[in-house]
């Protein structure tokens, strides 16, 4: 019996072939059922997410299923896939293995060490498990692994620190303010960041939002996405006091705000504190706002810098990270074996192909 | 009588002390966060709100507990020494804590100054309070005798 996948991801594969070949979860249950009857194969799991689709299957043998899986892939989706062969991976057993447990382990995300994709794993997994598709074998190798990305992120600091831009604002908001909930958030403009930056506050239980723009009119469309109440630029000097956090997000080319503005809205807050995030480009503050005792100005650079340090302590986790999906990896093949054949032999040989197989893996 | 007066004290220091912790936590979060460290994120996560609001009511407590211990100070002086104000060493320290405290607290409420630079005065006054603990034993001597 030998465990493998079949897979593309964001780096093998742009997004336009990805989607032509993702599983929508109503269709998971009869795709399940048509791999194992269609293909003879006795358990298998999907993983499909907006990054990855993977089949992973228990085969008889490594006697080249992965065409006939790709055979199936072509039928199931209507796609000709005879010139995709470069988009596809294919593992057996132990790099099958070692490629799930690098997986819930964050290695082979997007932005590494990102904690989505436990959930994912977990979800496939249990849709398997209800369509009958999961045997002993996959019981203990999905297990595994998902018990090794919890170990993963609880033994090193691979899931930790802030990586994008909006989720270091919140942070930095957090060590200012102590009840987000209380707080006053003032979105001036729009805009992707700003406003993931603001979805990401709300998520905090910030509910008072004040939406700033040009008109009343281009206020009003986003006050209302967000519970929010408009105000036009005009007003923006008048209601800066009302505001603990500020968001600078408009393509103006001049700055929104000066010093002079805040030091009055200061003088008014009784000096409470004032966090502004300018991610604009050029800026809407006046970088001398920073200098006023108990305001805080943080540009896109300063957020990005944060940003970047922290997605290299990340990276510098996945040695250690690696190290403990080894010994996972061992262990299991170990009473993946043990459940098979008892014979020394075939012991030593599954070591050696652990081992050859962990220095090719090494070497890429 | 002079043991609680002693108490009081005593427990009013502990208050500027709790100040002073926090205090100092805060001024070193603050500057980070001021100045863009990479490591304010890498700290703990207490808000700067919280310790600000901890070092008020801490300095606020003290103050209370410290006005009481003085002004009780002083109907005791009257009472074993004669006169309530005798320019010992100890009276006259715990006089300049005691308005130092009250600069801080007085600028906190009617200018509605928070943040670093009452922090920091908060900080400093504590100079004040151990030299009038132990300072004033130590170096000049006087009347009071306990600590």
């Amino acid at each position: 019996m030998d465990i493998g996948v079949l897979g593309l991801n964001h780096r093998t594969a742009p997004v336009e072939f990805r989607e032509r070949l993702a599983f929508q979860v109503e269709k998971l249950p009869h795709a399940l059922s048509a791999v194992r009857q269609e293909l003879d194969v006795p358990e298998c799991v999907i993983l499909s997410t907006c990054n990855r689709v993977e089949l992973y299957t228990l085969l008889p043998a490594r006697d080249g299923v992965q065409g006939r899986l790709k055979e199936f892939l072509s039928r199931f989706h209507h796609v000709d896939l005879r010139d995709s062969d470069s988009h596809f991976y294919w593992y057996s057993q132990p790099d099958s293995v070692r490629h799930l447990f690098r997986v819930t382990a964050g290695l082979d995300s997007m932005v590494v060490g990102e904690s989505e994709i436990l959930g994912q794993v977990r979800e496939a997994y249990t849709q398997a498990v209800s369509c009958g598709s999961v045997g002993g074998t996959f019981h203990r190798f999905f297990q595994t692994a998902i018990r090794t990305g919890k170990e993963v992120r609880a033994k090193t600091r691979i899931g930790q620190g802030a990586t994008s831009v909006s989720s270091v604002a919140v942070e930095l908001a957090r060590r200012i303010f102590q009840d987000l909930a209380s707080k006053t958030i003032m979105i001036v403009g729009a805009g992707q960041v700003g406003e993931s930056t603001l979805h990401y506050l709300k998520g905090q239980g910030v509910r008072s939002v004040l939406v700033a723009n040009r008109s009343m009119d281009a206020a009003g469309p986003l006050a209302e996405a967000v519970g929010g109440q408009a105000v036009s630029l005009t007003e923006l000097e008048e209601y800066l006091p009302k505001a603990d956090i500020v968001i600078g997000s408009t393509a103006a080319d001049h700055y929104l705000l000066t010093r002079e503005h805040v030091r009055r809205a200061m003088t008014v807050r009784r000096q409470r504190p004032l966090f502004f995030i300018d991610i604009s480009v050029p800026r809407n503050l006046d970088p001398q706002i920073g200098q006023i005792e108990n305001v805080y100005l943080y540009d896109i650079d300063d957020l990005e810098g944060i940003a970047s340090a922290n997605l290299r302590m990340r990276l510098n986790e996945v040695e250690a990270c690696s190290a403990i999906i080894e010994e996972q990896l061992t262990d299991f093949m170990g009473r993946l074996q043990q459940g098979v054949i008892a014979s020394g032999a075939k012991q030593s040989l599954f070591k050696n192909e652990i081992a050859t197989s962990a220095l090719r893996a090494s070497s890429q | 009588m002079i043991r609680f007066h002693a108490a009081i004290i005593f427990i009013s220091y502990a208050a500027f002390l709790v100040a002073v912790l926090t205090g100092v936590v805060f001024l070193v979060q603050e500057r980070r966060l001021k100045r863009k460290d990479s490591r304010v994120l890498s700290s703990p996560m207490i808000p700067l709100e919280m310790l600000d609001r901890v070092n008020r009511w801490a300095v606020g407590i003290g103050f209370a507990l410290f006005s009481f211990g003085v002004v009780q100070g002083l109907f005791l002086a009257r009472r074993n020494w004669g006169a309530s104000w005798s320019w010992d060493p100890k009276e006259i320290w715990s006089l300049l804590t005691w308005a130092a405290y009250a600069v801080v607290l007085g600028l906190r409420a009617t200018v509605g100054l928070r943040g670093r630079r009452v922090v920091w005065m908060s900080v400093m006054s504590f100079v004040l309070v151990m030299f009038t603990f132990v300072g004033v034993n130590y170096f000049i001597g006087g009347r009071h005798v306990f600590f």
